[in-house]
C-alpha cells in the first residue's frame, strides 16, 4: 500500500470516528432534552452536585451534547469541541465510578432517562471505548494537524512546495 | 502552527459553553413543561434527613409498575388536590397531616410493594418529604416521582377523582 492510499483510509477513517461520536452525543442528548425533569431527578441520584447546581447542570448538559455533536458533524471549532467531547466523557466516566465504589444503585441517565438502566461495568467500559475514540480524535485534530499541510493531510514534504518557500526568501 | 490552534482552543472552548447555556436556557424558558433554575432537592434540615437518600424514579418505570400493579402511589399533596384528581389506585398522605394520617395509610400498603410518592410542581418538595419520611418507617423500596401528577396527565395515564383510591 503507497504512503498516499494509506493516509487516505486513515483520513476516512478519522472521519468515521468523528461522527459516529456526534451521533452518538447528539443520540444521548435529544431524550435528556425531551425530558429535562426527570434527567435532573439522574443528576440528583449521583449525588455529586451540590443541589443549587443540579437544575442548571441537567438543562445545559443535554444542549452541551447536541451542540457538541453538531460542530463535530460539520467540522467547525474542531479543536475546542473535541477538548470539550474529552473532557465531558472523562468526567462521565469518573462519575460512574465514583457512583459504582458508593454502590449507589441509581440509573445511568446515560442515553435517556428511563431509570430501568443502571450502572454495571458494561456501562463504564462502554464510555472507556467512546474515550478511546475520542482521544484519538484529539490526536487526529492537534498533532496531526500541526504537521499537516493546509488540506488537512499528512506534510507532503514534495519538492513542489520547498522552492516556493525558498523563493520566498 | 501549535500556537495558532491552542488560541483557537482557548477561546472556542468558551464559546462553546457560552452557546450552549444560552441556548439551554433560552429553551427552557420557551418551553410549556420548564424546569427552574435552581431547586432545593434536600428540603430537609441538615441531619434530619434520612442517611440514604430516596432514589428518584423516571415517570416510564413508574407506569411500566402501575401496569404490573407492582407498586403502590401516594399522594403527598394536600387531601383537597387528591379529591380533585388523582393518580388511579393512588392513596391520600398529605405531607402536613402525615404524621397523624400514616398509620391508616400504612396499613392499606401491602408487603414488598415498591412505594412511589408524588405530589406536583418540579421542585417536588412534598414528595420527596413524604419518601424521607416513610423510609424511616421502615419501607425499604420508596421512590419519589418528581412532578408527579403533572407528569402523570401528560402521558395520558389513569386517574381518578373523588376520595376513594
Amino acid at each position: 500500500m503507497t504512503r498516499n492510499n494509506w493516509l487516505k483510509i486513515h483520513h476516512r477513517i478519522s472521519l468515521l470516528v468523528r461522527f459516529a461520536l456526534a451521533a452518538i452525543f447528539i443520540f444521548a442528548g435529544v431524550p435528556k432534552i425531551m425530558d429535562t425533569a426527570s434527567f435532573a431527578g439522574a443528576v440528583y441520584n449521583y449525588q455529586l452536585l451540590p443541589e443549587a447546581l443540579i437544575n442548571l447542570f441537567a438543562i445545559i448538559l443535554p444542549w452541551l451534547e447536541v451542540i457538541v455533536g453538531i460542530l463535530l458533524i460539520l467540522g467547525v471549532w474542531l479543536p475546542g469541541a473535541v477538548i470539550i467531547y474529552n473532557g465531558l466523557l472523562i468526567s462521565f466516566i469518573a462519575a460512574l465510578i465514583i457512583s459504582s465504589i458508593r454502590g449507589l444503585d441509581i440509573s445511568c441517565g446515560c442515553f435517556s432517562t428511563d431509570s430501568t438502566h443502571g450502572i454495571d461495568l458494561w456501562t463504564i467500559l462502554r464510555d472507556a471505548s467512546m474515550l478511546l475514540a475520542s482521544l484519538y480524535l484529539l490526536f487526529v485534530v492537534f498533532v496531526k494537524k500541526i504537521t499537516s499541510d493546509s488540506n488537512g493531510i499528512w506534510p507532503k514534504q514534495t519538492a513542489a512546495c520547498r522552492p516556493n518557500k525558498l523563493a520566498g526568501r | 502552527m501549535l500556537k495558532l490552534i491552542l488560541k483557537n482552543t482557548l477561546w472556542q472552548i468558551p464559546v462553546i459553553l457560552l452557546i450552549s447555556a444560552c441556548v439551554a436556557l433560552g429553551f427552557n424558558q420557551i418551553r410549556n413543561d420548564r424546569v427552574p433554575l435552581i431547586c432545593q432537592w434536600d428540603q430537609q434540615p441538615q441531619g434530619t434527613r434520612s442517611p440514604e437518600a430516596v432514589p428518584i424514579i423516571s415517570i416510564d418505570e413508574a407506569a411500566l409498575l402501575f401496569k404490573n400493579n407492582k407498586a403502590i402511589f401516594i399522594d403527598a399533596r394536600p387531601e383537597s388536590f387528591y379529591n380533585e384528581g388523582h393518580i388511579k389506585g393512588a392513596l391520600s398522605l398529605p405531607w402536613q397531616e402525615a404524621e397523624d394520617k400514616c398509620f391508616d395509610v400504612v396499613e392499606k400498603i401491602p408487603e414488598d410493594i415498591r412505594i412511589i410518592t408524588y405530589c406536583d410542581g418540579a421542585n417536588c418538595e412534598l414528595c420527596d418529604k413524604l419518601a424521607v419520611f416513610l423510609c424511616d418507617l421502615g419501607f425499604e423500596h420508596v421512590n419519589a416521582l418528581i412532578n408527579g401528577w403533572t407528569v402523570w396527565n401528560r402521558h395520558n395515564l389513569p386517574v381518578n377523582t373523588g376520595n376513594s383510591p
